[in-house]
């Protein structure tokens, strides 16, 4: 599971770099984050923009990041693509997470927020 | 005239036996994809086959075949006046009935720590199939529905 991650302020940025999050990578997902997320306490946006597939297991692996984050810090998503964002309306979780449409922007509400 | 005159029949444009695992589902997930783009089926109506798809193999994968990655799937995908129709067949374990006739979200009005991170299969087939034939016939799974283009 390749994800790159750099510090943007206080923001945690993640760039996924795989085309989907399903059955066979959802685990890997979800364990490279907890790596890269750890000790970090911090906002964390994740750059989707290159994901073109989500299955309801990566959508689960979406879930426990949000988890991971605890009570005080929302999943943030930016760039969802049309796959990613009609299994989130469908399943209703659009309304769980955070949506954005843009990195940039995603990145500079967090760092001031 | 004869009946397959007056029925066209559909338009075949996969027919495939795979192993139940989940590399092999992501293959023929992108299968699927590479042949419908050569169809007229609209981008959207692309989309939503290459994600019910997803759900219901990986459900035969994880539930059905749970664990016996020798054993094969059959797929079958083709194109008729009316969107795409597709078929699976398993020899795993039937499928629970209630889950043919419709499924609930889980809920999600939790705490965080209390968030489903599964159930969110058997929602997404509901409401993307628009015709969906469950056969139990001598230990095989055949699972057929059909996906019609979505209004636009």
């Amino acid at each position: 599971m390749d994800i790159d991650s750099e510090l943007r302020g206080n923001v945690r940025l993640l760039t996924l770099r795989e085309a989907r999050i399903d059955a066979a990578g959802s685990m890997a997902f979800k364990e490279k984050v907890r790596t890269l997320i750890e000790d970090h306490e911090g906002p964390v946006v994740i750059d989707m923009d290159r994901v073109e597939f989500l299955d309801s297991s990566g959508l689960g692996a979406l879930v426990a990041v949000m988890k991971m984050l605890g009570r005080n810090r929302s999943l943030e998503l930016a760039c969802c693509g049309p796959v990613v964002g009609k299994v989130l309306t469908l399943t209703r979780m659009d309304r769980i997470f955070v949506l954005h449409n843009d990195v940039e922007a995603a990145v500079s509400a967090r760092d001031a927020a | 005239m004869s009946r397959a005159a007056a029925e066209p029949a559909a338009d075949e444009l996969i027919r495939a036996r795979f192993p139940a695992t989940d590399l092999a589902v992501r293959e023929q997930i992108a299968r699927v994809r590479v042949c419908l783009c050569r169809t007229r089926a609209s981008v959207a109506l692309q989309e939503n086959v290459a994600i019910l798809l997803g759900e219901i193999l990986n459900n035969i994968v994880e539930h059905s075949l749970a664990g016996r990655h020798d054993a094969r799937i059959a797929l079958a995908v083709s194109r008729d006046a009316d969107g795409i129709c597709v078929e699976t067949q398993d020899v795993g374990e039937p499928l629970p009935p209630q889950l043919l006739t419709s499924a609930r979200l889980p809920e999600t009005a939790v705490d965080v720590v209390n968030m489903p991170e599964g159930g969110f299969g058997w929602f997404i087939i509901h409401a993307l199939a628009d015709e969906m034939v469950y056969v139990r016939d001598e230990g095989t799974n055949r699972l057929s529905f059909r996906l019609s283009e979505p209004a636009p």
